[in-house]
């Protein structure tokens, strides 16, 4: 019997050195792959046009290379599209790095869901790539380079992606994220509106002056242009239905309990000598309860917000001894911050009863906490609730 | 008599082999028919299991073999090799899913491209070499599988929980009592754990509180699945359905973002390889029963007909396993419950009785 | 053959038997009669022949018996016999034979007188802290090191010999009452039954006393170190020396044995269980990084991350191999180099490692035969194997089975073949010991001494996971209560 098995192992043995020798069952090794790090795609007629940003190192070091290292594909489904890609370039499109998708402002009229799916079903693609929409076309988001990255994607990804310690006030939202708020009761989802600002015509505005240098296409130059993704688009089943302003994006993120290691500013606060003055707020801590409870009849979202700031920064003069007695919040930055907030979260409620669309879950909430009410309510519950807001800010030091 | 085991291992094969097998499709399976009351379903296989257990426990308490030994002994060769090929049948039927499911979570979600089927096969020659292996195997494979298996665990549940919403959960009985049966009984594949402390009975070390030590194992591995589950449900609510890989998707989203890579691989390459060893128990207890049933001296031709049949099997069928799959899951698995759960209990009790009337007639 | 007191005739036998040019045959008078003296030139003391012998045998007078002549030589190690064979084999062994004509017994007086080695520490096992003495080539001095180390009545040593030309001296080595009685006579039995030409090492015995004659694995420990054998045995194994051989066997075997090196028993438990960490993972590194990188490359590149996709992406960039290939052959290198410094004479392994480090490694990769990334991971795996250089050849065999694995069908081929490796490993048990105890099965009291290194304090139990007699090392009383 040992005898066999030491047979058979050396069989075993010769199999896989064979196998190893000629190994090529349709393997795509590294050198054949494209590593997609972004897509940017737009409605092209009844078809779809998919860019992706390859990541190729050499490529990565100037503006027009990192403009070779993109290719496009058409097809009638993104995946068609994708394959399209890897057709015309002959590499093997990898889309396991592809952390970005960047939506074109056509597509804010179907149903982004036919595109974003695909990311979602497909087990070889990231579902947790961050979705944004860019402000006209994606293709010539993705072209652009910024000051600081020649790659707008690499850009870009610095400016979505979550770090501790530094909250922005944008809007997350990944693949995932988008379709399990898609299909949910709600139908409702969002993501962040990619706008882009050449800094030429805001160094001009600030400046006064009015010559330009001329578009930068030389190699090794970075490029212009800035992005700027404090907005929000909403969709309804699939569909674009409105925008959060950059203040509703704030209140927003403040009642999706992600407002900690945030900032805020508070203009115009009164002083005794009828001057007013400005503050920018840390938040340190910001605690959020947002619920829905039906009384007499009546929908009615609660509101209360418990936020501990300290000042970052203020333009006053004063003296030490001033300071110290402001500490750790005067009065009237705290009921200025309030109202502020009150106003804007104000401001992001009605946001939702316009659009139609549930970014705040209220019709989740109803599902899950109200079930027996659901199919009551289901249908007028977004027109008809009431809300009550409770904003506390404490001075911390 | 030297037994084959002691009573940790049990406890550890418990806790170690069994949640594993329900980490890949079942969550998907079971939020298509109990939706967000998926947990509630999985209590009720738990319940049904360990109810299994604790009647084997306790009425089979004092015995010297196992299950299907007692059987013969008490009822006579003829009976014994009835329930020996029935057994035999239900875990061949057990292997279909794991295997399938495995292979093809093997195929999407480690290999850039569709690798050759040949990469999987070479698992049924590791199912072999381990159906050759005496009982008692199984209970050093879990006690050394014990550290990777929990570290498996803990980081991948580590890596999921930031990202999942239990409210995800409420309301609790929106799918009903009919959502909740038919995910319990479509999912009785991965279920009927307590079968295998049928082989056990007779086998094992007793000592001091054994039989709650072992209610014990069965808790925490219940309470493994459910964490795993609700945490499932809890990332994916409404597209969990559609989730056929549950472990690799829930921790990806809290590592792909960093610098360091998927680092969540570690837990997956971990639990793989645990997975590949809870494979392989349906197979071995399958083959020890069918060179039972058929009174060979080694199992190795068994073995070798079982893991070729099996390996013939998933080739040939591969095109066709979504119809095998309807099979199982909708057919067998009442087959699953009435042997994996009824007649183990109903023969429980009649064990009990001829053991008791032997004692009287002795 | 008999001796039959007929010098003439008795000289003529033994003659036939050990005739060879370094036998001396010396003519001596015994009293009134003729004797000869035999011994083997360069395996004899001769002074100690002059002073013991010869001396002795000049101031006898008159007629000699046996009776009369014995207690008259002065040398400790007298013993007589008429079996011309045994007579024979002694002569070789370095014993000087005494032939009186009329008497029909020959005096055997043992006068071995070997050149020795040196007592040095080891090579294979040297320490910071600790003793640093090793055992050498001669029995009668590694009997003497551990004699040194445990001075008990109840160390005991059986002699068997071995060897149809090399007659060659084992010596079991165990503590009465601490070694299992059956393991004790399965290996005597063992050793008795070995028959081959001659045993010029201890390794020629261990392929005898494995069970699993086919198994890559080591199934015999060993040790160069009396101390490092003195904690063994005193754990309840026994040893068994070798004449000629620096390396005494120990049997049982458990692989967590090579984990251990003598140094974590003389340095704090918190560095050796660093250290054998250390060591757990340098293994780990060393067996998969390989295989896992070469199938990261060609089959799982979401395994890699995007930065350190791109430096590969970079570094292979016109490299005519591919990556599975490349790594193979990196491989083959290594284990050339690797294989040539250890045969080669010291002053050329210089030269070898300028050759294989700078010339080879860095032309490659400069030429672009191979690739920066790919160098860095068999020079890493490469090193690490070394932290347990006893397992080193069995590593480095699945190594390269793993790489081959891991190119062909990938990481989940490398996880099959880790199953199935380790369902072998939990199987396989010498002398009724399991191999992979205490991890498996699991023995928590002997977790103590596994990864984990406790305080010496806490080890007051001998490892369950061996056979032995006596449980308990610790409070002065044995659970069978004999010390």
């Amino acid at each position: 019997m040992k005898s066999k098995l030491v047979k058979l192992l050396i069989f075993v043995v010769a199999g896989v050195l064979i196998l190893f020798f000629s190994n090529d069952f349709g393997l795509i090794d590294v050198e054949k792959t494209a590593i997609i790090t972004a897509v940017a795609i737009d409605l092209d007629g009844e078809n779809y046009k998919v860019t992706a940003q390859i990541a190729v190192p050499e490529a990565t070091d100037t503006k027009t290379e990192n403009q070779r290292a993109q290719i496009s594909g058409v097809g009638g489904t993104v995946g068609a599209a994708i394959k399209n890609v890897g057709d015309t370039s002959g590499w093997y499109p990898q889309l396991a790095f592809c952390n970005l998708i960047i939506l074109g402002e056509s597509l804010s009229d179907t149903d982004v869901i036919f595109i974003l799916d695909y990311f979602s079903k497909t087990l070889r693609v990231q579902d947790s790539a961050l979705t944004v929409m860019a402000e006209g076309s994606a293709y010539e988001l993705l072209k652009l380079s910024t000051p600081l990255d020649n790659v707008s994607s690499f850009a870009l990804q610095k400016i979505l992606l979550k770090n501790s310690g530094l909250n922005r006030d944008i809007a997350h939202c990944d693949v995932k994220t988008f379709c399990v708020d898609y299909y949910s009761v709600s139908e409702s989802s969002f993501m962040p509106l990619i706008k882009v600002k050449s800094q030429k015509e805001e160094n001009s505005k600030s400046d006064g002056s009015s010559e330009g240098q001329g578009q930068q296409t030389q190699s090794g130059v970075k490029g212009e242009y800035i992005f700027n993704a404090n907005s929000t688009v909403l969709f309804y089943k699939g569909k674009k239905v409105g925008y959060l302003d950059e203040k509703q994006t704030l209140a927003f993120k403040v009642l999706k309990n992600d407002f900690s290691s945030s900032t805020f500013e508070v203009q115009n606060v009164s002083s005794l000598f009828e001057r007013t003055h400005n503050y920018l707020l840390t938040v340190i801590k910001c605690k959020v309860k947002s619920y829905l409870k039906i009384e007499k009849q009546i929908p009615l979202f609660c509101v209360d917000v418990d936020m501990y700031v300290k000042i970052s920064d203020e333009n006053t003069s004063g003296t030490d001894l001033d300071y110290i007695k402001n500490l750790p919040l005067p009065a009237a930055v705290k009921e200025k911050a309030e109202l502020d907030m009150c106003e804007n979260i104000e401001s992001l409620i009605n946001a939702e009863k316009v659009t139609g669309c549930d970014f705040l879950g209220i019709k989740k909430e109803l599902f899950r906490r109200h079930y027996d009410q659901y199919s009551a309510f289901k249908d007028s519950v977004i027109s008809s609730f009431e809300y009550q807001i409770n904003v506390n800010v404490h001075g911390k030091s | 008599m030297i037994k084959a085991l002691k009573t940790r291992q049990i406890c550890l094969f418990v806790i170690v082999f069994l949640p594993i097998m329900k980490f890949f499709m079942m969550p998907s399976v079971l939020a298509e028919c109990a939706d967000r009351d998926l947990w509630i379903s999985v209590t009720v296989n738990f319940l049904i299991d360990v109810s299994t257990v604790s009647f084997a426990l306790f009425l089979l308490k004092d015995e010297n073999a196992d299950f299907f030994g007692l059987i013969e002994k008490r009822f006579g060769k003829t009976v014994g090799k009835i329930f020996m090929a029935a057994y035999a049948l239900y875990f061949l039927l057990k292997t279909l899913m794991p295997v399938n499911e495995q292979k093809d979570y093997v195929e999407y979600t480690l290999y850039i491209t569709d690798p050759h089927l040949l990469t999987f096969m070479p698992v049924f020659a590791v199912i072999f070499y381990l159906s050759l292996q005496k009982l008692r195997v199984w209970g050093r494979l879990s006690d050394g599988i014990f550290i990777i298996a929990l570290f498996g665990y803990s980081l991948l549940f580590a890596l999921s929980v930031p990202n999942t919403n239990p409210e995800e959960l409420l309301p609790i009985g929106a799918s009903g009592i009919d959502g909740v049966l038919k995910g319990s009984i479509k999912t009785q594949n991965w279920f009927g754990d307590g079968v295998y402390f049928l082989f056990f009975t007779g086998e094992y070390v007793k000592s001091k509180k054994s039989e709650l030590k072992i209610l014990i194992a069965y808790l925490i591995s219940f309470l493994i699945t459910l964490i795993f589950v609700a945490i499932f449900y809890g990332t994916f609510s409404s597209i969990a359905f559609r989730q056929k890989f549950a472990l690799t998707e829930i921790c990806k989203y809290t590592t792909v973002i960093d610098n360091i890579g998927r680092f969540d691989y570690f837990a997956l390459f971990e639990l793989l390889f645990t997975a590949i060893f809870s494979m392989a128990i349906p197979f071995y207890f399958a083959i020890n029963l069918l060179t039972r049933l058929f009174s060979a001296n080694k199992p190795t031709l068994v073995a070798i007909i079982v893991c070729s049949a099996a390996a013939a099997f998933h080739i040939f069928f591969d095109q066709y396993f979504v119809t095998v799959q309807n099979l199982i899951l909708n057919v067998a698995s009442w087959y699953f419950l009435a042997l994996g759960s009824v007649l183990p209990i109903i023969t429980c009790f009649l064990l009990k009785g001829a053991k008791k009337n032997e004692e009287q007639i002795g | 053959m008999k001796i039959s007191g007929k010098l003439d005739k008795d000289l003529n036998i033994l003659k036939s038997l050990i005739s060879s040019d370094d036998v001396i045959f010396t003519d001596v008078k015994a009293g009134e009669k003729n004797g000869v003296l035999i011994f083997v030139s360069d395996i004899v003391d001769k002074a100690v022949i002059g002073q013991l012998i010869m001396k002795p045998l000049s101031k006898l007078k008159g007629e000699v018996t046996e009776k009369n002549l014995s207690g008259k030589f002065l040398s400790p190690e007298t013993e007589t016999s008429s079996d011309t064979d045994y007579i024979a084999d002694k002569i070789v062994s370095g014993s000087a034979a005494l032939l009186i004509d009329g008497i029909n017994k020959v005096f055997i007086f043992g006068l071995k007188k070997f050149d020795k080695r040196a007592i040095a520490e080891p090579p294979t096992s040297t320490v910071i802290k600790g003793p640093r003495e090793g055992f050498v080539e001669s029995l009668q001095v590694n009997v003497s090191l551990i004699r040194r180390k445990l001075k008990t009545p109840k160390l005991k040593f059986k002699y068997i010999k071995t060897g149809n030309y090399s007659n060659t001296d084992i010596a079991l080595c165990y503590i009465d009452g601490i070694a299992d009685k059956g393991i004790l006579s399965v290996l005597e039995k063992k050793i008795k039954s070995i028959k081959i030409d001659a045993v010029l090492d201890s390794s020629y015995v261990s392929k005898f006393l494995g069970e699993h004659k086919t198994s890559l694995f080591k199934q015999v420990g060993n040790t160069e170190k009396p101390d490092i054998l003195a904690a063994k045995i005193l754990e309840g194994r026994v040893a068994v020396l070798v004449d000629g051989s620096p390396i005494v066997l120990t049997l049982p075997y458990l692989l967590v044995e090579d984990f251990q090196s003598p140094s974590d028993y003389y340095s704090s438990s918190y560095n050796a269980t660093l250290a054998r960490i250390l060591r757990l993972a340098a293994v780990f590194i060393s067996l998969f990084l390989p295989a896992f990188f070469v199938a990261a490359e060609l089959f799982h590149l979401q395994l890699i991350p995007l930065s350190f996709l791109l430096t590969i992406v970079n570094s292979i960039k016109g490299i005519p191999l591919s990556p599975s290939y490349e790594m193979f052959f990196t491989l083959l290198i290594f284990e050339i180099l690797n294989e040539a410094s250890v045969r080669m004479p010291r002053y050329v392994g210089m030269v070898v490692s300028i050759v294989g480090g700078l010339v080879l490694g860095e032309t490659a990769v400069n030429a672009g035969i191979i690739s920066a990334p790919a160098l860095m991971i068999i020079a890493l795996s490469g090193i690490c194997l070394y932290t347990v250089p006893e397992l080193e050849q069995t590593f480095s065999v699945i190594r390269l089975l793993f790489l081959l694995i891991g190119g062909s069908i990938g990481i989940y081929g490398v996880l099959i073949a880790s199953a199935a490796l380790f369902i072998y490993l939990v199987s396989f048990e010498t002398y009724k010991t399991p191999l992979l105890a205490p991890f498996s099965p699991l023995i928590t009291k002997d977790l103590k001494d596994g990864i984990y290194k406790g305080f010496m304090i806490e080890q007051n139990l001998r490892p369950l996971s061996l056979k032995n007699a006596n449980k308990k090392r610790m409070s002065g009383g044995g659970e069978n209560g004999d010390d």
